[in-house]
């Protein structure tokens, strides 16, 4: 067996890789989870997928686009992006996420962690997602308020992303 | 006894450095040593701490590679492959030419190399670092499944169930065809890739 290629390709592929995971095969769960079929990660409180709801909904709202424009920015199928405004219990895709992130400009690391994706390891996301969240209200409208709760999120999701990266 | 396939780079995360390592085809007891001395204390480390805060914890944190490699032992259809740098085992992978056929619609039923398990050293990987040491790892290793079946005359298909957050490298590095979740799999999404894909990923094309 040969690879039979320049070695300019492999450091433009791992430059492209990145720090991005890159595990495959069979998943394993410890313990074994009760239910048959539950989701493969460990899921957060409610409030955190209760706030990535709601951020989704405040930032797609602050644009102005309907359910059906964020389906076409992020080329996500509209009724995955309903069930992440509007169900707590679902379980976003990665990819959702990922390309979630992208259209709002979002660290991606900090919408896994908020998303249920990936274990929060800081307890300060938590906090503040739980008060994001409590301080949300569905009206039709953003108020300045809620315009600068939102800020005031993204901004605090950003700072302990970065936090915690240079804490480990 | 394993052989080197092929000396390639890596990327020394640090200081953006190229360094030597080795790719080989064959996971030996020297590899399955690194991994129970190197990457396992440092994987259970962070799956105790994230069993104690959020309860069952998924993915790769307790795969068993000795146990893998001894269920694999004397199977012709199963191969293995790993990266070594610094003498030390940065990656692994166990592949089968057996265990699944091609389900894209255009390929169906043809055979392809199926990536069993791949997994990069702990201390590469942001789910366990803040700062990864090599990058690399894996494309590597899916070039090395992209070769193996090339010489298996399977002209570079190849597939597997990505773990959940492994599934931007696949669907967006390798630009595999994400063909969605796989009940049979805990709803791990399944990604195949046609020779066509293969000759783009090899050339580097987007």
């Amino acid at each position: 067996m040969k690879l039979e290629i320049k070695r300019e390709w492999f450091l433009a592929a791992a430059r492209r890789e990145g720090d991005v995971e890159v595990g495959a095969g069979r998943i394993a769960f410890d313990p074994e989870p009760e239910v048959e079929g539950a989701p493969v990660q460990a899921l957060p409180t409610e409030a955190m997928q209760l706030a990535f709801g709601k951020l989704v909904n405040f930032l797609r709202r602050k644009r102005s686009w309907s359910i059906e424009e964020l389906a076409k920015q992020t080329k996500i199928d509209a009724a995955e992006l309903l069930l992440v405004e509007k169900e707590p219990r679902h379980q976003a895709e990665p990819h959702t996420v990922f390309q979630l992130a992208n259209v709002f400009n979002l660290n991606f690391k900090s919408l896994q962690q908020l998303a249920g994706l990936v274990v929060v390891r800081n307890q300060e996301v938590v906090t503040e997602a739980v008060r994001f969240a409590a301080n949300s209200d569905s009206i039709e409208k953003l108020s300045p308020e809620q315009t600068r709760s939102v800020e005031l999120f993204v901004a605090a999701l950003n700072r302990l992303a970065d936090g915690e990266k240079a804490q480990q | 006894m394993s052989t080197i396939i092929e000396r390639v780079p890596l990327i020394l995360c640090e200081t953006r450095a190229e360094v030597e390592a080795e790719l080989r085809d064959c996971i030996e007891d020297s590899n399955l040593v690194d991994w129970q001395t190197k990457w396992k204390p440092i994987i259970d480390k962070n799956r105790e701490r994230q069993r104690a805060t959020h309860g069952p914890v998924a993915a790769a944190s307790h795969w068993d590679w000795r146990e893998k490699m001894e269920n694999i032992r004397g199977l012709l259809s199963e191969s293995s492959f790993c990266i070594e740098c610094e003498g030390v085992t940065q990656g692994m992978m166990i592949v089968s030419t057996a265990k699944q056929r091609a389900r894209i619609e255009r390929q169906k039923g043809q055979h392809l190399v199926y990536v069993d398990y791949l997994e990069a050293a702990p201390w590469n990987r942001g789910d366990h670092v803040a700062k990864p040491r090599f990058r690399g790892v894996g494309s590597i290793l899916i070039i090395a499944a992209i070769a193996f079946s090339r010489s298996n005359e399977f002209k570079g298909r190849i597939g597997l169930h990505s773990l959940p957050q492994a599934h931007e490298f696949y669907a967006e590095r390798c630009r595999m065809t994400d063909l969605g979740p796989d009940s049979k799999y805990h709803n791990l999404r399944y990604f195949e890739m046609t020779p066509e894909q293969a000759d783009k990923f090899l050339e580097g094309k987007e």
